[in-house]
């Protein structure tokens, strides 16, 4: 039989759902609760499509194909209610995507893989993992004030984890030898020029230089490093330590210019014509200077685009407290990073965005037992102080303890799960619908395999078809009914013993993160993934 | 020999009565509710062990079994108190402060907040969708005692008389009576309504009187009359003389009654009755005390209009009928149809029906002759019929008189249908709320079975029907068709899309015929007079008549029949007599939670489903809830919302969840919270589920909400602004005592929560910080000195 499939007559199998008849014409619709092979459950409704005949939304998994139908898969009404769908489900979602001390932190780093990495004594991929985002760590652990650490879920408990102190304890170990050094790209032959060789320039230049682009560092100052240098107390931050690890970030090849002061030795316009991008990140406002080459300010600063850090100049980009009244450190480094990004959009002629920002579902903070739950999978010890004292920081022992207090409240389906998926693309809104009292957070760890966290379900019944089939002794089921229903093993009995047998099946099945594997079964899942030496 | 201890000897008890359920029931899975149904009876709850051994000797996973025993409503896991109080949460009760009489349980047996049983263990207090009797609400359910128009300040005495009873002789027994004299007939009502209102008590007496007196008259049970308003209901026909109606009628005074009719065999037995009383004080009957005001002649005016608009068709021979004499509905016309129907072919019976323009009486309205066509046109070597008595509608009782006063005429259609469709097995799905239709019906099929109405080659026509009887187990969606089919077949009751429709994949996959027991009483009268009378009721697209049940702040509330396209304004005022207590007239909700709320200047809105669903309405189950200027049309939305919040299954996303914010903002606004925003997010919220949600629970879900707001919208906003109009809503009202107090002390003593302190002739004065706004004081004050503000 035919049907019109997005304005395109289409021959399609007669007894075929919309969904399938649609994915062999290529064109693909959204699911979350159905799985092929299995009974459609007409649950989260996210595939619906618009019949245009009778005007009705229907759900492509469930409907079959009539002749003559005329479908459309993806206009602004299905978008619409796609994004309805997921606005309700994400109302009830109880769960952070990335965890509160990232969200926190205002380099954004991934501080729980980070954690996770010292727990395994991954040094190598530890350092990685905070140099992806912060690209003076040795100092930062030094002098940070650890934003993160006030975000940290840990802390509603006894003390935030040491993040602070974890981080420099990676980084002054990975200085102490051999340090690690990040891959750059082949050159581009594209140049940037960057004004202030503070934390947000050399951050920028940090990676710029490893996106290929080939960086020049101005500074009207005798040495690199900015306020780092000038502002803090050797016994706070030794220059040994700066030095180190400016030296690190010098390696990858970028060029530094000292005693050269914008204004005075050389104008905005002679770099702009030099250069094929410019950055300012000279800490200080020279209002006086910044007005006469044209570029807006405001009161906090240089008048910049708050996502990307362009200036209202095509290719002039800025940052750092020249930008903004914080004076936090992480805040330039983060910058540095944004910049980088940035700038490398313009230089490859796409669009700039700056930094992705993807959907963050946000659990809220934690209610009276809830930390309990997270406990079940985190040492129970008290905030370890570390024997040598707080400004050398933690040894290796005390740094695998330390880590081991993480609750890991980031989601462990940050890149497969389905409901931010579809968040990203049609831009779900958890803050739409708010529920009074949400649900209790759970987690249940005893598996060998997988990991269940109830509040995360969507109730598609996926893992209870799964497991049906399968024929397990226990098996899952549904509870309750309305609201309340939710998935759980029959009498209250463990999830390991409902799922004896397809535990990894479920996981990898389930849209979201409710049924996941546990961290050690992701590595053998996602082998390809390298994670250091 | 080793010695058994308790445990093992309480294991071994068990699992012998378990293996005697399964022994009776079934060992298959589609066995998993009536076995739970059993498990509990015998228990009062689900212990997980009896579960347990279920799984073990039966086809029933523990998965099935957790998923169906955490579904319906009915069953429990944990232990329940010695006695359960059930308090009808329906929506007459609602209206009525149903909510108050549950705070009024709570505080006298001092149940806390989280806990549903006291501490003795000796009450368990449960809320219940309802207990289908509209007319006496608010109801409350002690075991097997119902007690209408409960008041929070007479839970105490509920419960003392509760307990002052003798529970170990039977409440109801069946007396028979086998000498038929000619010499007249009492007829006394034994709906669900009647027998809660105490007409078994009155049969008792009944049975006594005649005993003492040996009066030769036959008694009859009959079905429900309709005029629930004043049940118990007697009827009496003397030889030759007029029939005359008594109504609320008290044990006490039945002595009294038949001896006005009748008289006693001898004067001696005359001397030895009671009714030498009566004799004694030779009063003419008309003035008697006591009686003479209930008694009603059929022409009176009241009773005229109460029945006289009437058309009785699914409720042919109301009040006459008895529902359990298969003899006596066969001598009325009785299987007649199946006999003509049986002789023509079933083309023909489906072209009478599509020519009847009859439609589905459950609430969609789908024209039946249509689905039969369907049905019959689907090959299929199995086919199932299903007849529709999972009455959910908390407002809502005309499935449960049908099936109670009417089953031989429900079985009737069922046949019918099913030789149109070419069905050979069928099924009642009958509510467990309602033991009387289930005990009746299973005796009407039963009767059939031994008359050979029901079998193999019935009346050697070589068309054959056999019926089981399924009890639903507490669920409002299993009104739904493809959730009631799935809840036969032994799972939790959630819908699936459709098409496919029942008729073409139903049951087990093979094709299912769904009608409503309403519809099926509708088939015989049509095939016997012919489409084209029935076309000739009712207007261009509603053909017919329809059942309602009549309840809220109505004078004459009860079951009614009445001619589509009747407006809404004739049946409440003069069929319902008008709003009671002379308040004013301000809405009906028609319909029930699918339905809506039509206000009172759309009153001349004919009963015809497009006429209904063009106001906002629907036709739905049939309840129709007369509503007054006292009642706050937000919380009835919010009412109902959390009625269909509760029985959502939770399958697709937007009833789920889509429902229970509704059911939060409408929380937020009844308590005062609401705030600007909240009507635009409900009304958003409202057309997402109507659109988003599978199946007709979350589709229609909203319209409550939606034809308030459309009609009633400044109460929204008064709410918002933290003012309840009908002044309903706790959060913000006050009760205060005014000047005209004259110290009486009434309401003072009458507080539950000793709020008024006692102040003899001076003015009272209420302590707001412990008032709990149960009106108490208010309804007990004789100058109407309290008020709330």
């Amino acid at each position: 039989m035919k049907i019109t499939l997005n304005d395109k007559l289409v021959e399609v199998e007669s007894g075929d759902s919309l969904l399938l008849a649609a994915r062999r014409h290529g064109v693909d619709i959204p699911t979350m609760c159905w799985l092929d092979g299995y009974p459609h459950n007409t649950s989260c409704m996210i595939c619906v499509v618009e019949d245009k005949q009778s005007g009705k939304l229907v759900p492509s998994c469930s409907a079959s194909v009539q002749e003559g139908m005329v479908i459309e898969t993806d206009n602004e009404r299905v978008r619409e209610f796609r994004k309805d769908t997921l606005d309700l489900l994400l109302s009830e979602h109880i769960g952070d995507c990335d965890a509160p001390c990232q969200r926190t932190c205002p380099a954004l780093m991934d501080i729980p893989l980070m954690l996770r990495q010292i727990q395994a004594r991954e040094w190598r991929a530890a350092i990685q993992t905070i140099k992806a985002d912060i690209a003076l760590p040795a100092v930062l652990g030094r002098i940070c004030p650890a934003p993160c650490e006030n975000g940290c879920n840990r802390g509603k408990h006894d003390q935030p984890v040491a993040i602070c102190k974890l981080e420099q304890y990676v980084a002054d170990r990975d200085l102490a030898s051999a340090p690690w050094q990040a891959p750059c790209t082949p050159a581009t032959g594209k140049t940037v020029a960057i004004v202030g060789a503070g934390p947000a320039g050399l951050a920028a230049a940090y990676y710029l230089q490893q996106f290929g682009h080939s960086c020049t560092v101005f500074d009207k100052n005798e040495l690199p490093g900015g306020a780092l240098r000038t502002a803090i107390p050797d016994d706070r931050l030794p220059k040994d330590v700066l030095d180190a690890e400016i030296a690190q970030i010098a390696k990858l090849g970028l060029t530094l210019k000292m005693r050269v002061a914008l204004g005075k030795d050389i104008s905005l316009d002679q770099l702009e014509k030099e250069f094929d991008a410019v950055v300012l990140t000279t800490g200080n406002m020279d209002e006086e200077l910044y007005r006469s080459t044209g570029i807006e300010t405001t009161k906090r600063g240089l008048k910049i685009d708050r996502r990307t850090l362009q200036t209202n100049r095509p290719g002039l980009f800025a940052g750092g407290s020249l930008v903004s009244s914080s004076q936090m450190a992480v805040r330039a480094v983060g910058h540095g990073k944004i910049i980088a990004l940035s700038v490398n959009q313009f230089l490859s002629g796409r669009e700039i965005v700056g930094r992705h920002k993807r959907f963050n579902s946000v659990m809220g903070r934690l209610q009276k037992g809830e930390s309990s739950e997270f406990l079940k999978e985190a040492s129970t010890a008290a905030r370890v102080e570390p024997v040598a004292g707080l400004a050398d920081g933690f040894n290796q022992a005390e740094a695998v303890d330390e880590a081991l207090r993480c609750f890991h409240c980031d989601c462990r389906k940050q890149e497969s799960c389905k409901l931010r998926l579809y968040s990203d693309i049609y831009g779900g809104d958890q803050g739409r619908y708010k529920v009074g009292l949400r649900k209790k957070f759970e987690r249940h760890v005893q598996h060998d395999l997988v990991i269940f966290e109830s509040g995360k379900c969507i109730k598609c019944g996926l893992c209870v078809q799964i497991a049906e089939r399968a024929g397990e002794r226990l098996g899952l089921t549904f509870i309750n009914r309305g609201f309340d229903v939710k998935v759980a093993v029959p009498f209250a009995e463990a999830l390991e013993k409902g799922l004896e047998r397809v535990a990894r099946d479920c996981a990898e099945a389930c849209p979201t993160a409710a049924i996941s594997l546990k961290i050690g079964e992701k590595d053998t899942a996602q082998s390809e993934v390298p994670h250091g030496d | 020999m080793a010695p058994i201890s308790n445990i093992e000897k309480a294991s071994a008890l068990l699992e012998d009565r378990i293996d005697r359920i399964v022994e009776r029931i079934g060992r298959d899975a589609k066995s998993v509710i009536p076995i739970l149904q059993a498990i509990q009876e015998e228990y009062n709850y689900l212990p997980e062990s009896a579960l347990r051994r279920v799984c073990e000797i039966t086809e029933i996973t523990p998965a099935a079994i957790t998923g169906v025993s955490t579904f319906y409503s009915q069953f429990r896991h944990t232990p329940m108190g010695e006695h359960i109080i059930q308090v009808c949460n329906g929506t007459a009760c609602h209206v009525k402060g149903a909510e108050l009489v549950v705070d009024a349980f709570r505080r006298e047996l001092q149940i806390p907040d989280n806990d549903d049983t006291d501490a003795d263990r000796r009450f368990t207090l449960q809320k219940v969708a309802c207990l289908g009797c509209c007319t006496l609400a608010p109801v409350v359910q002690i075991d097997k005692v119902t007690y209408g128009h409960v008041q929070p300040d007479s839970v105490h005495r509920v419960l003392k008389d509760f307990l002052s009873r003798d529970h170990s002789s039977p409440t109801h027994k069946v007396v028979h009576h086998d000498h038929v004299d000619d010499l007249g007939e009492i007829r006394i009502g034994l709906g669900s309504c009647c027998v809660a209102s105490g007409s078994g008590q009155v049969q008792q007496a009944l049975e006594q009187t005649l005993e003492d007196t040996n009066v030769h008259a036959q008694v009859k049970r009959v079905g429900c009359v309709g005029m629930c308003h004043r049940v118990p209901l007697l009827e009496i026909l003397p030889p030759g003389g007029e029939p005359v109606l008594y109504d609320r009628v008290s044990p006490e005074e039945v002595n009294d009654i038949v001896l006005r009719h009748f008289q006693p065999a001898s004067l001696k037995q005359r001397l030895k009755s009671k009714a030498f009383r009566w004799i004694e004080n030779v009063l003419p009957p008309e003035e008697g005390e006591g009686y003479t005001r209930h008694a009603l002649h059929a022409r009176d005016p009241v009773v005229d209009s109460f029945l006289g608009r009437q058309q009785n068709i699914a409720t042919e021979h109301a009040g006459i009928l008895d529902p359990l004499n298969l003899d006596d509905y066969r001598q009325r016309g009785g299987f007649a149809a199946l006999q003509k129907a049986l002789s023509g072919s079933p083309e023909e019976v489906i072209e009478e029906m599509q020519q009847s323009g009859m439609r589905g009486r459950g609430g969609a309205g789908f024209p039946t002759g249509k689905k039969w066509r369907i049905a019959r046109d689907v090959e299929d070597k199995v086919k199932y019929i299903i007849c529709n008595g999972d009455e959910g509608d908390p407002g809502a009782f005309m499935d449960r008189m049908i099936l109670e006063s009417y089953p031989y005429r429900v079985i009737e259609g069922m046949m019918i249908g099913a030789f149109a469709a070419g069905a050979t097995e069928g099924f009642f799905y009958i509510r467990a709320e309602y033991p009387l239709a289930v005990q009746r019906v299973r005796y009407a099929v039963y009767q059939c079975e031994q008359a050979g109405l029901l079998g193999d080659n019935i009346l050697n026509s070589g068309f054959s029907l056999h019926l089981n009887i399924v009890e639903g187990a507490g669920a409002f969606v299993c009104g739904e068709e493809t959730a009631l089919i799935a809840s036969i077949e032994g799972k939790r009751g959630m819908p699936k899309f459709r098409p496919p429709y029942p008729a073409q994949s139903g049951l087990w996959g093979h094709s299912t015929l769904v009608n409503n027991a309403e519809t099926f009483a509708t088939v015989p009268w049509i095939i016997r007079n012919g489409a084209d009378k029935f076309a000739e009721m009712g207007t261009a697209h509603s053909k017919g008549t329809k059942v309602f049940s009549l309840a809220g702040k109505i004078a004459r509330g009860g079951l009614i029949e009445v001619p589509m396209g009747i407006t809404i304004r004739e049946i409440v005022e003069e069929i319902g007599g008008g709003v009671q207590d002379g308040k004013k007239f301000k809405a009906v909700q028609i319909g029930g939670p699918s339905g809506g709320c039509v206000p009172a200047r759309l009153a001349d809105t004919p009963v015809d489903y497009e006429a209904l669903l063009e106001v906002g309405a629907m036709m739905g189950s049939g309840g129709l809830l007369v509503m007054d200027d006292s009642d706050c049309m937000v919380d009835i939305a919010r009412y109902f919302l959390s009625f269909t919040c509760d029985q959502s299954c939770g399958k697709c996303t937007f009833c789920r969840i889509g429902t229970r914010h509704m059911l939060e903002i409408l929380e937020k606004l009844v308590a005062g919270q609401g705030e600007p925003g909240d009507l635009q997010k409900l009304e958003e919220l409202a057309e997402k589920t109507r659109l988003g949600s599978l199946c007709g629970l979350g589709k229609t879900a909203p319209n409550p909400v939606l034809t308030t707001l459309k009609y009633f919208r400044d109460e929204y906003e008064a709410h918002i602004q933290g003012r309840c109009p009908a002044k309903k809503c706790a959060a913000l009202i006050k009760y205060e005592i005014n000047d005209d107090c004259f110290g009486c002390t009434l309401c003072a003593q009458h507080c539950p929560v000793d709020a008024i302190p006692v102040t003899p002739y001076e003015k009272h004065v209420i302590n707001q910080d412990t008032c709990t706004k149960c009106d108490a004081c208010r309804q007990v004050c004789p100058v109407d000195a309290v008020r709330i503000v």
